[in-house]
């Protein structure tokens, strides 16, 4: 008897080891369950305002149109445009993501009425001025990081929250990022960036997601991204005034010759 | 006065692939800092930096042909633009103030009138980490005069002028050229080239080198490098910019007669600070490889000072002593130092 229940034991325990989710295959499921969760929004467009805090608390307020058109089976492509102030007025970047590749991005500089390709270096740089990079604003495609799922926490409310690490596995102005994920919503509500160092760089929080109703899916976005540099003590808001999700765009409008 | 961008464009249709466009515009086909071989189009104000010199608009009737990951434009350009020149008092002028221009067409070397006809296409692509373009023009020129006259006599080898003039000629010219800029492991590679065949061979009379001349079919390379890099502690950026020109097809004497920058480097720094007001830092520094003490430097700081002023302020210094008779290229800008404060309003 004894010896029947240490190997039913011993079974049991082999069986669960060999079907045991390891934390890097766990971290990959759920990043594709993310993928899912927000695949089929078609398009999006709005306006927003890119509000940059320097050290000092010192404010400049950039108001900005993006327009994001879904690809099936690659990144997608999204486009900027800066309605204000003045003196950045009429800029554009363009991304053209991939899911394994680099993304391929160009800035239209009306002042010189150029456009000019982002190098790949750059995009670890800052976008206009702010705490996002070129990167930040670029394609989060799953093919483009390792995951590792570290633990599940909860929110103030009791909400599931998992914590994934992903590191880039091409080059990046990160040696690593920390996302926490909502796990209702699908999506993330907060990221730590970690520097070359391994030394954390930057934050960003997502606030106030609204579920946008796409056939018989809903999709969230957030309405605010908080990103503070904790090094530089530098902050960038994104806060979208207005927004449409499920919307249908031409490719034309995201073509390179169509930014001039 | 001159327009810079004034045109109407409407796309043939909603769903169309088909855009026409009509009116003054300025064309940026450069994929380079420094040196422009293919963004030849505008005219240009010759008072301005010479390696950036401003640019005058164009009237312009475009057809273009959206492609998949491109664009084919064909253009027809009615009216040659004049170039503005430095006045004899300016400090970038050569002390005289030069005529109205002739437009060398047909084997006409008396007409300055401005209309006529001017043509090309270009076909810009993206191909991965590559864009590239080719174009082909045939056009007024009006980066390579010859200034004198037209108005000379040869007795054996001897030429004589029979006016003193000080009167650009231009000549009609084909050019066939491209771009390609190509992301690399965090670099940057820019190539610029462009061929030119002038089509009349009238020989001016050139008060400057008291010879008779013409502008020689040449070919012009560029070849640029640009190296980004990202200060974490500060939040700052830098790039550094490697970049080089020079002429093919012609003498060495005679390139150095056509071109301020016929086999010359740039390198250059530029710092973003990225903060809120928009700092910026640039400096450059131009050399000849091939001429003898040939600089140029260059600094300049801007900054915005609100949402609708900014200013920028810096120094630029011509050390090109002048070796022969006749100052060549950027001799012909030695000692014109000065420091500049520009103040812009946006509307």
């Amino acid at each position: 008897m004894i010896k029947c229940l240490i190997i039913g034991l011993l079974g049991l325990a082999l069986t669960t080891t060999a079907y045991a989710e390891s934390a890097e295959a766990k971290g990959l499921r759920l990043a594709k369950e993310l993928e899912k969760a927000n695949d089929g929004y078609r398009g999006e467009k709005g306006t927003m305002t890119l509000t940059l805090i320097d050290a000092y608390k010192s404010k400049t307020i950039r108001k900005m149109k993006g327009l994001t058109k879904e690809v099936k089976g690659d990144g997608d492509l999204s486009l900027s445009i800066f309605l204000n102030p003045k003196d950045v007025k009429g800029t554009k970047m363009l991304t053209h993501s991939h899911k394994k590749n680099d993304d391929d991005q160009w800035l239209y500089l009306p002042s010189v009425r150029r456009v000019k390709r982002i190098t790949s270096r750059s995009k670890a740089s800052s976008f206009m001025g702010s705490e996002f990079s070129y990167e930040d604003l670029g394609s989060q495609e799953i093919e483009k990081y390792k995951y590792k799922w570290l633990k599940n926490s909860k929110t103030k409310k009791g909400d599931t929250v998992w914590v994934l690490e992903r590191i880039p596995r091409k080059k990046s102005g990160y040696s690593k990022q920390v996302l926490y994920i909502k796990a209702k919503i699908h999506n993330p509500i907060k990221i730590e960036y970690y520097d070359k160092k391994k030394e954390l760089l930057k934050k960003s929080t997502f606030k106030k997601y609204r579920g946008y109703k796409i056939g018989k899916k809903t999709i969230y976005r957030p309405t605010t991204i908080h990103m503070v540099n904790v090094k530089t003590k530098k902050e960038s808001i994104f806060n979208w005034k207005e927004r449409k999700v499920g919307v249908s765009l031409s490719k034309r409008e995201f073509k390179k010759s169509s930014l001039k | 006065m001159a327009f810079e961008d004034a045109y109407f464009s409407q796309r043939l249709g909603e769903e169309a692939d088909w855009k026409v466009l009509a009116g003054y515009r300025i064309f940026n086909w450069t994929a380079t800092e420094a040196f422009h071989p293919a963004d030849v189009v505008n005219s240009r104000n010759f008072d301005s930096n010479v390696e950036n010199l401003e640019k005058k608009g164009e009237l312009t009737l475009e057809l273009e042909r959206t492609l998949e990951d491109g664009s084919l434009n064909f253009y027809y350009w009615p009216r040659f633009e004049e170039p503005d020149y430095p006045g004899k008092e300016s400090r970038l002028g050569s002390g005289i103030d030069l005529e109205r221009p002739v437009w060398i067409d047909q084997g006409d070397a008396t007409s300055n009138q401005n209309w006529g006809v001017q043509y090309g296409a270009r076909f810009q692509y993206t191909l991965d980490d590559a864009d590239f373009s080719f174009h082909y023009l045939n056009h007024i020129d009006r980066n390579f005069p010859v200034v004198g006259t037209h108005n000379h006599l040869t007795v054996g080898t001897v030429t004589t002028p029979l006016e003193l003039r000080f009167r650009p000629y231009f000549f009609r010219v084909s050019q066939m050229g491209g771009t390609l800029v190509y992301n690399y492991q965090g670099l940057q590679f820019k190539v610029e080239a462009a061929h030119r065949n002038f089509e009349q061979k009238v020989q001016i009379f050139d008060v400057g080198n008291q010879g008779l001349r013409q502008p020689d079919d040449h070919s012009e390379v560029a070849l640029g490098l640009e190296y980004g890099l990202s200060h974490e502690s500060s939040g700052a950026e830098s790039t550094l910019l490697l970049e080089y020109q020079t002429m093919f097809g012609v003498s060495q004497a005679r390139a150095e007669e056509m071109s301020v920058f016929q086999n010359d480097v740039l390198l250059a720094w530029r710092y973003a600070f990225n903060d809120t007001m928009g700092k910026e830092l640039f400096l450059s520094f131009i050399f000849d490889i091939e001429r003898e003490h040939e600089f140029l430097y260059n600094l300049s700081y801007q900054q915005r000072l609100s949402d609708v002023w900014k200013y920028k302020t810096g120094v630029r210094i011509y050390d090109a002593p002048k070796k022969k008779t006749t100052a060549q290229g950027l001799e012909l800008l030695d000692k014109a130092n000065h420091a500049f404060f520009n103040l812009i309003r946006y509307f």
